[in-house]
């Protein structure tokens, strides 16, 4: 397979340097283990840590051969848990009614997959085998996905060795300091799962039945041309959504526009203002994604993304309404 | 005609000659108009989850005015409103908890104002620019203002549109599990 | 959807001159309208008005509405309207808000005071709102399933059924159960 590539800093970096085997091992590996977090059955606890703030989530996945299950639970503040069961997402908090479904179909896994073409990634990240460490009494193996330009967030992944799970994460900004981490403090993989283990314990999961899918039917707008156009995005982005959405509490219209390059993902909300003193306009970041509010036009212009403030602010300012 | 037309037909579900019936009765009866009133004020309450409301205040029936008592108590009373004197029976919402940004980001303002139809009202008014934040008047369920709601619902929709869309990076559910507003 | 259709049949009673189906639109719009407005409008005082004046305008408009938007869209587009002209006039005199102080239109503000119920008064305090939830709380799961798959997630009576895996006639008693059951909680609170 050939010997990985040791990079030390990112000034190191460029393209032409990684040799394409370098990247290629560090994509199987990651490969691997987006298909690990999908199929094997586990039990944890992870730590979320995002700016100031750290919270535990006790996490079990199931895995029957044709249909995902998860169970996350917040081990600290509120009482909030979410279900998942194939494409069935159910909310549980100790607020409000107490069950809110969400009948969006996800296509994720808990963890991190990779989805993208290598081609489209290696574009704009340097995918390479760091080293190796020790995680939740583990033995992993480090991949940097480094950002080519430093309009991006870079990642940092520790892949269990012997099963391939994403044992802990790291999004970083440009100077390298972490953002956002998720981490195993404890992590079992088991021969099996009991299905009751995967029902909330918050609610009745009987009485939160299964819904049928999300039929396009019923969000008719969600698939309406927006009016709204961006004129720039960095390389590598493209777009994957546009539509209008209603807002549930003000019962607006809001447009929305999604990008992504394979690993970040922005997000661009559009909605008419009737005061303009009410508008939102700065920054207001958690963890690393930032929000940035502008008004232009009489609307409320918010980007919303996992990259950093400047590219928020370019793609922002360069958000223009299309007349038809 | 029974009340379960008028839930029927509330939903949109019901016959052609239930419609008709359950607007004439609704036209005839109070009683029954109270309950369509007291229906939809269900559903409301089922819906927004982000009920800001004011604890401290009277509860329903004993329609007193919000009083200044003491001069460290930060209460508003309503201004007399327009037309009071038509106003006898005025149907409209009477309580209305608004939140205000003030020019300091972090200092919100809470205006409560109690419209009791029929009362004497008293003719004190305070200017809610001269108000000053005072939490122990008002509990809002969480302090949290407008604007941090706002952002919440950025928040959730972009976390949402990540696992729908399958977009790598943080697990989103980790996210919405982890930051505790939904 | 389920929601516009009540609305479509109360708007053409109005129409045909049947005041007391208006009465029935703003006792169901009158909340989100008052919230609506009142984010917009700082003196609360002055956000009673302006929900009022909607819908007042949208009595004196509705001949001419043709039901090229659900009536609450249209609704909705008036109160924006109104909150912003009434944002938009600097100085005000309270009294005045577009209400025409002509006899006529005297007489008809009037009666659409009168005949609008209610001596309740439907304020949003916390009271209610646990009155409400812990009503639901109590209800036997597949009422509570069916009062929240159509009011929290809008869910026609079919869907619900599909859902459920039960007969439209259950879901619809179950609706109208779990609405009666919470009434009698809200009914004796607000009557207290």
């Amino acid at each position: 397979m050939g010997k990985f590539v040791r990079v030390f800093t990112l000034s190191m970096l460029s393209i032409a340097a990684i040799s394409a085997h370098g990247n290629d091992a560090a994509y199987t590996l990651l490969q691997t283990m987006h298909d690990a977090t999908r199929r094997l059955n586990y039990e944890g606890v992870v730590i979320y840590q995002h700016g100031a703030k750290l919270d535990s989530i006790h996490i079990l996945h199931k895995y029957d051969g044709e249909i995902e299950r998860e169970r996350l639970t917040s081990l600290s503040g509120p009482a909030k848990e979410i279900v998942r069961d194939g494409g069935l997402v159910t909310v549980f908090s100790s607020r409000g009614v107490g069950t809110i479904v969400q009948r969006d179909a996800p296509a994720q896994a808990a963890g991190v997959s990779f989805s993208a073409p290598l081609e489209k990634l290696v574009s704009s990240y340097n995918l390479v085998i760091e080293g190796f460490d020790r995680v939740a009494g583990r033995k992993a193996t480090v991949v940097g996905v480094m950002p080519a330009r430093q309009d991006r967030y870079g990642y940092k992944l520790w892949i269990d060795r012997d099963s391939k799970l994403l044992l802990k994460s790291m999004i970083l900004s440009g100077s390298g300091r972490p953002l956002e981490q998720v981490q195993f403090t404890e992590l079992r993989v088991k021969e099996r799962i009991a299905a009751e283990r995967l029902r909330s314990k918050m609610g009745d999961e009987k009485s939160v039945p299964r819904l049928i899918a999300d039929s396009e039917t019923r969000q008719p707008e969600r698939f309406l041309e927006s009016s709204w156009r961006v004129t720039w995005l960095p390389p590598g982005f493209e777009r994957k959504e546009s539509g209008i959405e209603k807002s549930t509490e003000e019962y607006i219209d809001f447009h929305h526009l999604v990008f992504s390059d394979g690993l970040a993902m922005v997000s661009v909300f559009v909605e008419q203002l009737i005061e303009k003193k009410r508008a939102f306009q700065g920054y207001s970041s958690r963890g690393a994604v930032t929000m940035f509010g502008r008004v232009a036009d009489d609307h409320q212009v918010t980007v919303v993304g996992d990259v950093p403030r400047p590219t928020i602010e370019k793609i922002s300012t360069s958000i223009v309404k299309i007349d038809n | 005609m029974n009340k379960e037309h008028i839930s029927a037909f509330m939903d949109g579900e019901a016959t052609t000659e239930e419609v008709e019936e359950v607007i004439d009765s609704l036209g005839e009866d109070p009683t029954l108009r109270g309950k369509w009133s007291r229906y939809h004020l269900i559903g409301e309450v089922l819906r927004s989850d982000r009920f800001v409301t004011g604890e401290k205040l009277e509860t329903l029936g004993k329609r007193k005015m919000l009083r200044i008592e003491a001069p460290t108590r930060k209460a508003i009373l309503s201004r007399p409103a327009i037309g009071l004197a038509m106003a006898a029976s005025i149907v409209v919402v009477a309580l209305t908890v608004v939140l205000f940004l003030s020019g300091a980001p972090d200092k919100p303002e809470y205006l409560i104002s109690e419209f009791e139809p029929g009362d004497a009202l008293d003719s004190r008014y305070i200017d809610p620019e001269e108000q000053e934040a005072d939490q122990t008047v008002v509990q809002i369920g969480k302090s949290e203002s407008v604007r941090e709601h706002q952002l919440n619902g950025y928040f959730t929709n972009y976390n949402r549109q990540r696992a729908r869309l399958g977009v790598p990076g943080v697990n989103p559910y980790v996210r919405m599990v982890g930051f505790d507003s939904e | 959807m389920g929601d516009s259709e009540p609305d479509s049949h109360l708007v053409k009673r109005v129409q045909k001159g049947d005041k007391s189906a208006f009465d029935l639109l703003v006792l169901k719009y009158q909340h989100r309208i008052a919230k609506l407005v009142s984010r917009y409008v700082r003196d609360p005082a002055d956000a009673l008005d302006v929900t009022q004046e909607t819908f007042i305008k949208a009595y004196r408009a509705l001949p001419k509405f043709r039901e090229d938007s659900a009536f609450y869209t249209w609704l909705y587009r008036i109160a924006i309207n109104t909150a912003k002209n009434h944002v938009a006039s600097a100085s005000r005199e309270p009294t005045e808000l577009g209400l025409r102080n002509d006899d006529a239109a005297g007489v008809e503000l009037e009666e659409i005071q009168k005949t609008i119920e209610s001596p309740e008064r439907l304020l949003f305090t916390e009271e209610i709102k646990t009155a409400i939830l812990d009503a639901i709380e109590k209800l036997p799961d597949p009422v509570r399933t069916a009062i929240t798959l159509r009011e929290v997630e809008g869910l026609t009576y079919d869907e619900i059924a599909i859902t459920m895996n039960c007969p439209v006639g259950t879901v619809r008693s179950r609706i109208f159960r779990a609405r009666e059951s919470i009434d009698v909680s809200l009914k004796s609170l607000l009557e207290n």
